[in-house]
């Protein structure tokens, strides 16, 4: 047998003798958080002996220790359901908030099925006998203890003991590797006595670096002192004993879900569960995220819209490894689907899945690849965390506009879309239609409506026609500062679409425009970076930072980049150009005041040092 | 392997005063197992209003010249010749470090009996009296009152072998079962630690190697004091 433990960031490995276990059950859930806990209940529900351990003194992940108590999108459904209206009344009449009630309601329902818990232990290594896990090692009040199990799962959200299992792994953007930025919680009275959360964005942080992410943290929980998060008519209660981190490794799974299946509504034959949100990716460099990401959340304007994504056994498999599964935000899928594929309702449905395979696989005697799908789609359909209800295709599914997503195929109705103040559909639509669309669009180009002229070049565009290039140049020559109003929040302005756009065309004709705007000192005493002062949500600027400016110096730098990937004249001064735009701190300190280490610093910092790889590469 | 000069296990108020006392002179390391730093004060609720402070014991911890590691476990303390050899786990997995003098400021290795509360605290919204009740196992301390609420600390007696969820669960029921008087209170918050109390004076457990528990200390300024005098003894040899 051999054992796999992690050092200084590597997984190690040594053979051992027959492992002594203390104790051996049916099911290990690793992480009693938001999926872990649901794990324990399921499992041990239909029987299985089941023991959940955790690092934390606490039990429920982010919704209960992290204070994240709200939810946002996943459906409900399945055993969540009735613990959360339990948890709302004993919430209501004992708590001021519902976090406390959770935990207990929880822990009740494992005592009530016989499960147990370890917390304040940690798994430091498992145990493999060929490509199957027999078991685990952990550190527990201040001791070693080696336990043997049948299925283990994974439900840490770091993919960490997938990873000691053999599991390859993956983490953050192609761009520049960044996961999504990290929140800190902090937990308020308000002046009538009420419980508040502040869940801003903190940063980005190298969770694997111990001591970057302990700097992280207490910078996050320190940024409360500056006066931009100040608030002296609140008192703090508690920063929450953890911070809430989107984003980390993804295991390399059976199958993997990737954003093209998303956007294509790929069916799946053994679904256990849907999730269902938006790309909610929080970080405002869009620039840097992918094309498949950017055409539907830059150029559509589609960032709000939802998406229903079938999950299966195989994506919560780690590849080539038996007895393991992955219940949580690190299942199998691209950095893209992660921003979707994470919300609270549905990793708790994860986790009811993940316990449920796990305990009919120890009744069974089998491992949890051979257990019957249809013995597992009869429980979870009965529990109902697996619906019909729950695949609701595309949507925009909030209280500003909650419809049906179609995407469109009529030239007479995409023409009228496009000369709109919400041309989204029809611009992504166009996407999907390809060259079949394009005589339209080009004859539109000259139309005289130039809302049209606008919307036709920017659907061009994504056709990858290069006709569309003269127009959107026009538009960014104009600096137009008009933003579509396709969704309640994160709306695009046209000319930071048109500048993403020419950079996806590689438009070579575009360098001396967008090495004008990030070197010309005058540019940023153009007046339309200084008329949008108040925060608002539609379009997601906030006092302390310069939305507009950052989003059109942040798409002309990364544009410049791809013009120069394809057009290697002009390599050399385009790197001197983005070299000189990038030498100081000029574009960061026009974006905002706030210091290094904030989210807002961050955000700038990251498309600097992309840009400055680039020149060094 | 890491050398250091100094490394202090628990991000306690002791321990930052011993960090800040040494900073520039000692290399030093803080290890701490839970991601709370000052937490005997911070994250005990041990004190009314003390647990307000939390951003700014954050940044004095950050301004330290010193290194932390956060959500870092001490599994093994080892002698070798001149010093001590630290096996950690975090999240990085092992790790190790090898330091010539070792301060421990927590209770975690003394494996001797303290006394210990968990606390909540407890909000009466529309701002009533906290009423007199006798409540076995159970202790009400009044805070000042700021707002129009009213808010004190509930302290919940524990036994020596219970954990903190075993401890947490206990207090949740035992609120839900509260005196009648108490009915229009509801629980805002219940502690992530123990508070603690030990009797235990400082030691020195052996050659280079310090046990200066922050529990010692009724107050912050206390415990934050007892550090910076050791540190500055040190500066003083």
């Amino acid at each position: 047998m051999r054992h796999r433990y992690m050092e200084e960031g590597l997984v190690r490995e040594v053979e051992v003798e027959q492992p002594a276990f203390a104790q051996h059950v049916d099911v290990l859930v690793a992480g009693v958080g938001t999926a872990g806990a649901l794990a324990v209940i399921a499992a041990s529900a239909q029987g299985a002996s089941v023991l959940g351990i955790d690092r934390l003194p606490g039990i429920g992940g982010m919704g209960t220790m992290g204070y994240v108590s709200g939810y946002y999108y996943g459906l409900p459904g399945g055993m969540h359901v009735d613990i959360d209206e339990a948890t709302a009344k004993m919430g209501r009449e004992h708590f001021l908030d519902r976090v406390e009630a959770k935990k207990t309601i929880m822990e009740d329902l494992i005592t009530k099925h016989g499960a147990s818990l370890a917390l304040n232990t940690v798994v430091t290594g498992v145990f493999m006998e060929g490509d199957t896990v027999k078991g685990v090692s952990l550190w527990s009040e201040g001791k070693p203890w080696l336990v043997g199990c049948q299925t283990l799962i994974d439900a840490t959200a770091d993919a960490v003991v997938s990873m000691m299992a053999g599991s390859a792994t993956r983490s953050g953007r192609e761009s520049d590797g960044r996961t999504m930025p990290f929140t800190s919680v902090k937990v308020w009275l308000t002046a009538h006595g009420s419980i508040s959360r502040t869940n801003h964005d903190s940063g980005y942080v190298n969770q694997y670096d111990p001591f970057e992410l302990s700097r992280g943290i207490m910078q996050a929980h320190a940024s409360q002192q500056l006066a931009v998060f100040e608030d002296v008519s609140k008192r703090v209660l508690f920063f929450a004993p953890f911070i809430g981190i989107r984003e980390g490794r993804i295991i390399e799974a059976e199958q993997m879900i990737t954003i093209q299946d998303v956007l294509a509504g790929r069916p799946e034959a053994e679904t256990l569960f849907y999730g269902y949100a938006d790309f909610d990716k929080h970080g405002k460099d869009h620039a840097l995220e992918s094309i498949e990401l950017q055409d539907l959340y830059v150029a559509a304007n589609l960032s709000t819209a939802c998406f229903s994504v079938p999950v299966s056994r195989r994506t919560m498999t780690p590849k080539g490894i038996k007895g393991l599964l992955a219940a949580g935000r690190h299942i199998g899928m691209d950095h893209e689907v992660a921003s979707l594929l994470r919300m609270q309702r549905d990793m708790q449905k994860c986790g009811e899945s993940a316990g449920v395979l796990a305990a009919l696989a120890a009744r069974s005697g089998v491992d949890v690849s051979q257990v019957p799908y249809e013995e597992v789609r009869d429980i979870l359909r009965a529990s109902g965390a697996l619906t019909d209800e729950h695949n609701r295709g595309v949507m925009f599914d909030d209280s500003f506009r909650r419809e049906t997503i179609e995407w469109m195929n009529d030239p007479a109705d995409i023409r009228e879309a496009l000369a709109s103040e919400m041309p989204g559909v029809a611009i992504y639509s166009c996407k999907l239609l390809g060259r079949s669309i394009a005589p339209h669009l080009i004859a539109w180009l000259t139309d005289r409506d130039v809302e049209l002229r606008y919307g036709a070049a920017i659907a061009l565009a994504l056709t990858g026609d290069p006709a569309a290039a003269p127009v959107l140049r026009e538009m960014v020559e104009r600096r137009d500062a008009l933003y579509f109003k396709d969704c309640r929040r994160t709306n695009q302005f046209r000319s930071v679409i048109a500048v993403y756009l020419l950079g996806r065309l590689a438009d070579a004709a575009s360098v001396p425009l967008l090495s004008r705007m990030l070197t010309d000192e005058e540019e940023y005493g153009r007046p339309l970076y200084h008329v949008i002062k108040e925060p608002s949500y539609k379009l997601n600027t906030c006092k302390e930072f310069n939305e507009l400016y950052f989003q059109l110096m942040s798409h002309a730098a990364v544009a410049l980049v791809r013009i120069a990937e394809q057009h290697a004249e002009h390599e050399a001064s385009i790197k001197s150009t983005l070299g000189e735009a990038f030498a100081d701190e000029r574009h960061i300190r026009r974006t905002t005041s706030l210091p290094e280490g904030t989210f807002e610093y961050d955000t700038m910092a990251n498309i600097r040092h992309f840009t400055l790889n680039f020149c060094r590469g | 392997m890491v050398n250091y000069d100094l490394v202090i296990l628990g991000a306690t108020t002791t321990g930052l005063g011993l960090a800040q006392a040494v900073q520039r002179r000692k290399k030093t390391l803080i290890v701490n197992a839970t991601e709370m730093v000052a937490y005997d004060v911070v994250n005990s609720y041990k004190q009314p209003g003390v647990y307000t402070q939390g951003a700014a014991y954050n940044k004095r911890f950050l301004d330290l010249q010193a290194d932390v590691l956060l959500g870092t476990r001490t599994i093994a303390i080892e002698t070798d010749h001149s010093g001590y050899v630290l096996k950690l786990h975090g999240s990085g997995g092992y790790q190790t470090v090898r330091t010539e003098r070792l301060v421990d400021t927590t209770l975690e290795r003394s494996g001797k009996q303290v006394v210990k509360t968990l606390n909540a605290v407890i909000i009466q919204p529309q701002g009533a009296e906290l009423p007199a009740v006798q409540w076995t196992g159970i202790k009400l301390v009044a805070e000042e009152q700021t707002h129009a609420y009213r808010t004190a600390i509930l302290k919940l007696a524990c036994e020596q072998s219970w954990t903190l969820d075993q401890a947490r669960h206990r207090l949740a029921n035992r609120w839900a079962l509260r005196p009648e008087e108490l009915a229009s209170w509801r629980i805002a918050s219940i502690a992530h630690v123990f508070d603690q109390w030990t009797g235990d004076r400082p030691a020195q457990l052996a050659e280079g190697y310090m046990y200066l528990p922050a529990e010692a200390y009724a107050e912050p300024e206390e415990s934050l004091l007892a550090g910076v005098e050791l540190g500055r003894s040190w500066m003083a040899e």
